[in-house]
């Protein structure tokens, strides 16, 4: 008698030392809770790219499913896309916290980031032509007066980042001049040396000739775009928005974290998604990190401004628009993340 | 697509008999021998065949027939603007000028991009004769054909009739050995017609000139030729020719006379069958 | 029968007068005034047009965000003439067009002249340049980047092309049309091929000339902008694209319309050269409506 006591107070105390885990398990903030009826959300992208994995495994890993989502991409240009968003057309996009989005924010529409993309590897950021540079080594004060390159101009955030190199040489934006390119031109002119400094993001740097063009600083992982809600997800359905959120996380936590390279499906699913090859996925399965609890740094919105601000003619207000206008945390806090 | 005709070169003519030596028979000014002309469309059109016509210096010929003749070919040939497909054409020049001819048109042809003025020097400024010269025979032709007050109007401004006055002008002014009229006045009302003719027998009794004159008017004929050559319906041949009775120079009046209308009979007896079968000839087409 | 006669019963019988209308009785007045209606209804429709707007967006009518009233569109052109911007994207892609225009134009009637005169040489070109017309230019600019590099180049050249092949089209059509007769007569009267163009072929294609060139200016001005959307960092273009992307729709609107007077001004200007090189076309349609 006293050993089954014995053992059922083992078992007692074991159940009891595993309930908080059983319990949090199945009360993990990110475990599918379908909504009640079927919904249909309309994401707007500038096209399929690495950076944008999360939303697109989401759909073909049938996590969306999961919510009783009905998810639909639609190819946009950043601008137009922002402005379908502005007038409800769309539920969603996947762009970045470019001076139009604040100058939209700014003029009273209602849209805010919820979540961020891929953070950019190591090898993506400003690329210099190595006949430019020669021999020398980096040194940010060359940026002075040279001509930059990028698909996005001077009012992406790719402009900050690189106002964080100029700081470190006392150079401001206006010290260079932003030129607008196809990727495809960029990586040509950058190795017939027709230009000096090209912003390369994934797919563009795996193309580039390495003897002709390096990466002579670190590009900060962090400055990235994001994803966005207008006002039909922020207001109106916040309910889709959540769930739309939870596959997001769910997603990102159970295909893109570490070498997603060795996992055969995802390489398989994102080959077919980008249209890539398998073999080419897993070669730059580094390229774009993705951090487990997607990350919205507290100051990233005002630094951001301030950025532009510094550049005439940008941002159509003077002062930065307060946090919490343009950023909003609390889907991915509903579904356990949102670090700061 | 220029196209020249079989032409003595001038150091040639130098050569040949004189053109008058006082009763001995002088080379013909023009000489059509054994003419033939053939188009070739979607099927072969024989326009002419077998035309020998010589023509003297100084002569007024008038070709007659009836449409489809052929005889504004022959005239387009004399100009320069087509080659015989058969036989040959031979005209004796003595001036200069790169064309001994100049031509009138039925539908004028005043280039509308030109001032009267201008379409008047152009003939002259083609055979590159010097500017002062054609400065006054222009200014002269305008006043014979009284055009002065239009001389720097464009061709819209004026009527058809005054529309013919510049072309014959323009066509005189570069005092041509031959001139070539094809249907000159057929596009005019009948008033205005009467009065081209009386003026273009006025000029051509100033300094006879040799003249070819296609048209559809024996009334035109007979008034301004010396011989009036009849052709019949395609392919063209010669069928008959008739000397004018009215000796130079003439009045318009002699279109009243008796032997006026009687030639006109004759020969309109002679192309009435033929004007007939052109008619019947285009209809089985 | 009674009732058919009695229908127009009433109008069997009727004197029909002619008397002088309005127009008759003071010809001068009338066309004086005619003029005046005409010249008033073509400023009226724009200024009708753009009170309307500015009603509407006041009223609320139209979401300003997208579609800003005039007066907010006039206040921006008015700040960015002030900072200078206005004059330097004028300036750059006004600069695009006119090289590209001449370039085209020029090489367009080089190639009308060449193809029209010449059997041979139109047999030999004519179908490979009517297949190259059809290529979308702006598909063309990325190899023209990688010849010519990065500058003002390409784009003067893709404007050039399109203006080659509208003013090659219309002229050469013009040639190979110049009306027989007036070749005839010209051959008559002995003209060599020189004296051939200089009398008849070029003077009678003048007028197909300017209006070539009219339609040309227009697609300049078009493709100018087009280009400027895709690759470039100051022109008009430019600034309509950026200034959307930028969410200052007043900015793109103060581009819109710029480029609008612009095209307008041009053609303008090459209609009154052809109205003055053309003199034989002025005095027949009297200087009325141009």
């Amino acid at each position: 008698m006293k050993r089954f006591l014995g053992y059922a107070v083992l078992v007692l105390a074991l159940l009891g030392a595993g309930s908080p885990l059983l319990l949090a398990q199945s009360a993990r903030p990110d475990a599918p809770r379908p909504l009640p009826q079927r919904e249909k959300v309309i994401v707007g992208m500038p096209g399929k790219l690495k950076q944008n994995a999360t939303v697109l495994l989401a759909k073909v890993m049938g996590e969306f499913e999961k919510e009783n989502l009905d998810v639909e991409y639609s190819v946009q240009k950043p601008s137009d896309s922002m402005v379908l968003l502005s007038t409800g057309r769309i539920d969603a996009v996947v762009s970045q916290a470019s001076a139009g989005f604040f100058n939209a924010a700014a003029s009273g529409v209602v849209i805010k980031q919820v979540a961020p993309i891929g953070f950019l590897g190591p090898k993506n950021g400003f690329w210099v032509s190595r006949a430019w540079l020669k021999d020398r080594p980096w040194n940010p004060a060359l940026l002075k007066g040279q001509i930059v390159v990028s698909t996005g101009g001077n009012g992406s955030v790719a402009a900050h980042a690189l106002r964080m190199e100029l700081d470190k040489a006392g150079l401001t934006l206006n010290d260079v001049t932003w030129r607008q390119m196809s990727p495809s031109d960029m990586l040509v002119a950058l190795e017939n040396g027709g230009i000096n400094v090209a912003l390369l993001l994934d797919p563009t740097w795996l193309k580039i000739d390495q003897s002709k063009a390096v990466l002579p600083f670190p590009y900060p992982a962090e400055v990235t775009g994001g994803y966005f809600f207008g006002p039909n997800l922020l207001v109106k359905n916040r309910a889709v928005g959540e769930a739309f959120m939870r596959a997001m996380v769910r997603t990102q936590r159970t295909y893109l974290q570490g070498n997603y390279g060795n996992n055969p499906r995802v390489v398989a699913a994102l080959a077919k998604e980008l249209e890539l090859t398998e073999e080419q996925i897993r070669a730059s399965a580094e390229s774009i990190r993705f951090p487990a609890d997607m990350p919205m740094p507290k100051n990233f919105a005002e630094a951001v401004q301030n950025t532009f601000l510094s550049v005439a003619g940008l941002l159509n207000y003077t002062k930065p628009l307060p946090d919490e206008q343009v950023m909003d945390r609390s889907f991915l806090r509903a579904a356990g993340a949102g670090a700061q | 697509m220029q196209v020249r005709p079989v032409e003595e070169a001038p150091e040639r003519v130098a050569q040949a008999q004189p053109v008058n030596n006082g009763g001995a028979v002088a080379t013909p000014k023009i000489e059509i021998r054994d003419v033939a002309k053939r188009f070739h469309t979607s099927r072969v059109i024989e326009a002419i065949s077998g035309i020998n016509i010589s023509i003297k210096e100084g002569e007024f010929v008038c070709l007659v027939g009836p449409s489809g003749c052929g005889k504004s070919t022959i005239l387009r040939m004399l100009a320069g603007l087509y080659r015989p497909s058969e036989g040959s054409i031979t005209i004796h020049a003595t001036s200069s000028r790169v064309v001994p001819t100049a031509t009138v048109f039925q539908g004028y042809n005043i280039f509308p991009w030109k001032t009267i003025e201008a379409n008047i020097r152009f003939g002259l400024e083609l055979a590159k004769v010097p500017k002062n010269e054609i400065a006054s025979r222009v200014q002269t032709w305008l006043a014979k054909m009284g055009l002065a007050e239009f001389a720097h109007a464009y061709p819209p401004a004026l009527s058809g009739g005054m529309l013919q006055r510049v072309a014959i002008a323009r066509a005189l002014a570069v005092e041509p050995e031959i001139l070539l009229l094809d249907e000159p006045f057929a596009a005019l009302d009948p008033q205005t017609r009467r009065l081209m003719q009386e003026e273009l027998l006025a000029l051509w009794q100033e300094n006879r000139r040799t003249v070819v004159l296609v048209t559809h008017s024996l009334q035109e004929a007979i008034l301004l030729g010396d011989r009036i050559i009849v052709m019949s319906a395609r392919p063209g041949r010669v069928i008959a020719e008739f000397t004018v009775p009215f000796a130079r120079p003439r009045k318009p009046s002699i279109s009243s006379e008796p032997e006026f209308t009687a030639l006109d009979d004759k020969i309109w007896a002679l192309l009435h069958d033929e004007v007939q079968r052109s008619f019947r000839g285009e209809v089985e087409k | 029968m009674n009732d058919v006669t009695s229908i127009d019963a009433g109008k069997a019988e009727r004197a029909l007068t002619f008397e002088p209308g309005a127009a008759e009785r003071d010809p001068v007045a009338w066309s004086r005034r005619s003029a005046l209606q005409e010249r008033l209804l073509s400023i009226a429709t724009p200024i009708v047009f753009f009170l309307l707007w500015e009603a509407a967006s006041r009223a609320g009518w139209i979401d300003t965000r997208f579609f800003p009233a005039p007066s907010r569109i006039m206040v921006s052109a008015v700040e960015m003439a002030q900072a200078g911007t206005l004059s330097k994207d004028i300036f750059a892609s006004l600069n695009r067009v006119l090289l590209g225009f001449a370039l085209g134009t020029v090489t367009g009637l080089i190639a009308a002249l060449v193809l029209g005169l010449s059997r041979l040489t139109r047999a030999a070109f004519e179908p490979f340049l009517t297949a190259l017309y059809t290529v979308p230019k702006l598909a063309i600019l990325p190899l023209l980047l990688l010849i010519f590099g990065l500058g003002e180049l390409p784009t003067i050249l893709l404007v050039g092309m399109t203006v080659f092949f509208v003013v090659w089209i219309t002229c050469m059509e013009a040639v190979l049309t110049v009306s027989p007769s007036y070749r005839e007569t010209a051959l008559a009267f002995g003209a060599n091929g020189w004296d051939m163009f200089r009398h008849v072929t070029w003077p009678a294609i003048l007028t197909q000339i300017f209006v070539s060139m009219r339609l040309a200016i227009g697609m300049a001005v078009l493709v100018i902008v087009g280009v400027e959307f895709v690759q470039a960092d100051v022109g008009i273009g430019f600034r309509i694209w950026n200034s959307w992307s930028l969410f200052q729709a007043d900015r793109m609107y103060v581009g819109i319309c710029t480029v609008a007077l612009l095209g307008y001004l041009l053609t303008t200007l090459v209609r009154y050269t052809g109205y003055f090189a053309l003199p034989w076309v002025r005095r027949t349609h009297g200087g009325h409506g141009h």
